[in-house]
């Protein structure tokens, strides 16, 4: 039979605490487990009061945790937390566990996958300067996936923090930035591209503009035609339009 | 000149299942003394359920497990989602390679703690026997090195010798042994129907010394080339995967040139060219095990339609352009055609699509109906 009993602080086992994001209903007892020592497995935020309700329960500590703390409803980084507090935590991913707790809380509200958090253990130093960053500008959680991976590559480049820190407050001006850094090369060939294209005569009503959508770039070319006759007239002139090979081979 | 010398692989541990502990494989390896061979009722480790660790892949080379394969040694060489097919088959002898390139993609698509060779070769060559009797008239071209070297491990298995004696008897159908190795010496003096084809991944100096390690050089793989023509083994190159430099235009030119120097045209079966690809996921266990000096995370490479990464289409098709017109410059003939890449590549690079390109349209002609 459970046993509800009250402690002090000091008397209980804090060890399972995993900052779970949810407070634990006020209207409920602290649960715990009594394995030898009486480990608090829900209620966590309580350890600050003096005197605490507790409920003790019966059954094994990780089966009673898993229980109150369903795993579908933790975020990547609380799952984690949960999974380190149970000695399950991945070798791989422990550092995460190092992250500042503004920014687990951030990666965490933008749903931010584990797996997309790797390139951070090689980011450890630009921890606090990208907590502060991603907190303010609020990324969606591709960009935080793009921003990291690009971070993470500039900093195997031994860039500099401030070579990578955002000029605006957008985030996707940083991404921009940060692609054209990472990819001095295709940055400088579509730039050319693209004014070179500004450069030729496109026939009246035609726009056209050098786009990249992934390894390929390419002329996106819009005109707008409102009759027969000016389909004839954009067909001969398109035709005199000269565009080198090398455009696309740069 | 330097014997082609081919090291045995260093394991930290070997263990042989008890089903095959006195096979033909299992008695030779366990006489090499590589590690302390353990006999076991199973598998030692699992697979992972998600990618192994930088750590656990380099671990996997050292540990090697010999057992049967209980599933299909055949199947259709799975290419890539939009490439032109070549009509390439493979055969799979065992997972895992003990060189160590900075680019293999086999650190994307293993999650196997150990390394392992298929014991079962004989079973492997009596699926071929069905196939090719369901297949009479389909010239097959079979390849072992696709998620293995060809080459690497024949000192533990002899299987080039197996295969080609095989292949002695089907003199239809084609086997291609890939490697960077340069262990040749197993069948290089054996009788043969001219039907194996040794094909050797090369790339520059430079790239083989930065980016391929513990595999032989580049002057004894085209040494072991040069030993195979002279055996009357076809020869085939893979130029594949072409790595971007700052000086790329050198190191390719400087390649095109070796190769040229040492082959004629109507000694070469295939060259074939690709260029760096590998999944995004592959980035993390790059960096764990390269970090960022290598020129395979350095590089520059966006997401392609087949999700893979991949430099720009233009310098693609720029370093295929130049590779292929130094090898047509020295003669027309020379049979180089594009793995792996998508129509787009094709169209920039031969301005056709592959089975209208001479010498090499066979290859990707559609094969007959099974009997």
């Amino acid at each position: 039979m459970p046993i509800l009993s009250t402690y002090s602080s000091h008397e209980l086992d804090w060890i399972c605490d995993f900052k779970p994001r949810k407070v634990w209903p006020k209207v409920l007892p602290v649960i715990a487990v009594n394995d030898g020592s009486i480990k608090v497995v829900a209620g966590f935020e309580r350890r600050v009061f003096e005197t605490i309700s507790v409920l003790i329960v019966e059954g094994d500590l990780e089966t009673v945790m898993r229980a109150l703390h369903m795993a579908g409803d933790l975020r990547p980084l609380e799952v984690l937390r949960f999974e380190n507090a149970l000695g399950h935590a991945p070798n791989t991913l422990r550092f995460l566990l190092t992250l500042p707790p503004e920014l687990q809380s951030f990666l965490d509200e933008k749903q931010v996958p584990l797996k997309a958090l790797r390139p951070l253990e090689y980011l450890e130093p630009w921890f606090n300067h990208i907590t502060e960053k991603l907190v303010k500008l609020q990324p969606s959680s591709s960009q935080v996936r793009e921003l990291l991976d690009l971070l993470c590559d500039l900093k195997m480049q031994n860039r500099t923090w401030a070579e990578c820190e955002p000029r605006s407050d957008l985030p996707s001006d940083w991404c921009v930035e940060l692609f054209k850094l990472r990819n001095p090369n295709l940055t400088r060939s579509d730039l050319n591209s693209a004014q070179f294209l500004e450069s030729v005569s496109w026939p009246k009503n035609v726009r056209a503009k050098w786009e990249r959508q992934g390894d390929q770039g390419s002329i996106n070319i819009q005109a707008r035609i409102s009759n027969p006759k000016e389909f004839q007239n954009f067909k001969t002139s398109i035709q005199k339009v000269e565009v080198k090979d090398e455009l696309w081979n740069r | 000149m330097e014997p082609l010398i081919w090291p045995l692989p260093k394991l930290d541990e070997l263990y042989i299942h008890n089903d095959v502990w006195d096979s033909e494989v299992a008695i030779r390896v366990r006489s090499l003394n590589l590690a302390e061979a353990v006999k076991v009722a199973e598998r030692p480790y699992k697979n992972q359920e998600g990618q192994l660790s930088g750590r656990e892949f380099t671990h996997s080379k050292k540990r090697l497990y010999l057992a049967k394969h209980e599933g299909h040694f055949f199947r259709k060489c799975p290419g890539t989602q939009g490439a032109a097919c070549c009509n390439y088959f493979v055969l799979n002898l065992g997972v895992q390679c003990n060189m160590n390139c900075s680019y293999c993609y086999l650190q994307s698509y293993i999650n196997s703690p150990l390394s392992q060779i298929y014991t079962n070769i004989d079973d492997a060559l009596s699926e071929l026997d069905e196939i090719s009797l369901r297949y009479p008239t389909s010239p097959f071209r079979v390849g072992t090195g696709e998620t293995i070297d060809s080459l690497t491990f024949d000192d533990l298995t002899l299987y080039s010798a197996k295969l080609v004696e095989w292949f002695r008897g089907h003199p239809k159908l084609t086997c291609e042994f890939k490697t960077k190795s340069c262990n040749i010496k197993n069948f290089i003096n054996l009788k043969h129907s001219g039907n194996v084809v040794v094909s050797f991944s090369v790339n520059p100096h430079k790239i083989v010394e930065t980016e391929e390690h513990e595999t032989a050089s580049l002057s004894r793989r085209l040494r072991a080339a040069q030993e195979s023509r002279d055996h009357g083994f076809p020869v085939a190159f893979h130029i594949d995967p072409m790595i971007y430099t700052e000086d790329w235009k050198k190191n390719y030119f400087d390649l095109v040139n070796e190769i040229t120097s040492l082959f004629k045209s109507n000694e070469v079966r295939w060259i074939s060219l690709g260029a760096l690809r590998y999944p995004p996921s592959m980035k993390n266990i790059l960096r764990e095990r390269f970090g960022g000096s290598t020129s395979s995370l350095a590089g520059e490479l966006f997401l392609s339609d087949d999700g893979k990464l991949r430099y720009d289409l233009g310098l693609r098709t720029k370093m295929f352009n130049f590779v292929m017109g130094e090898f047509k410059k020295r003669d027309p003939k020379y049979p180089v055609f594009l793995c792996m890449e998508a129509p787009e590549s094709w169209l920039g690079s031969f301005e056709t699509t592959p089975r209208n390109v001479e010498n090499i349209s066979n290859l990707f002609k559609p094969l007959a109906a099974p009997v």
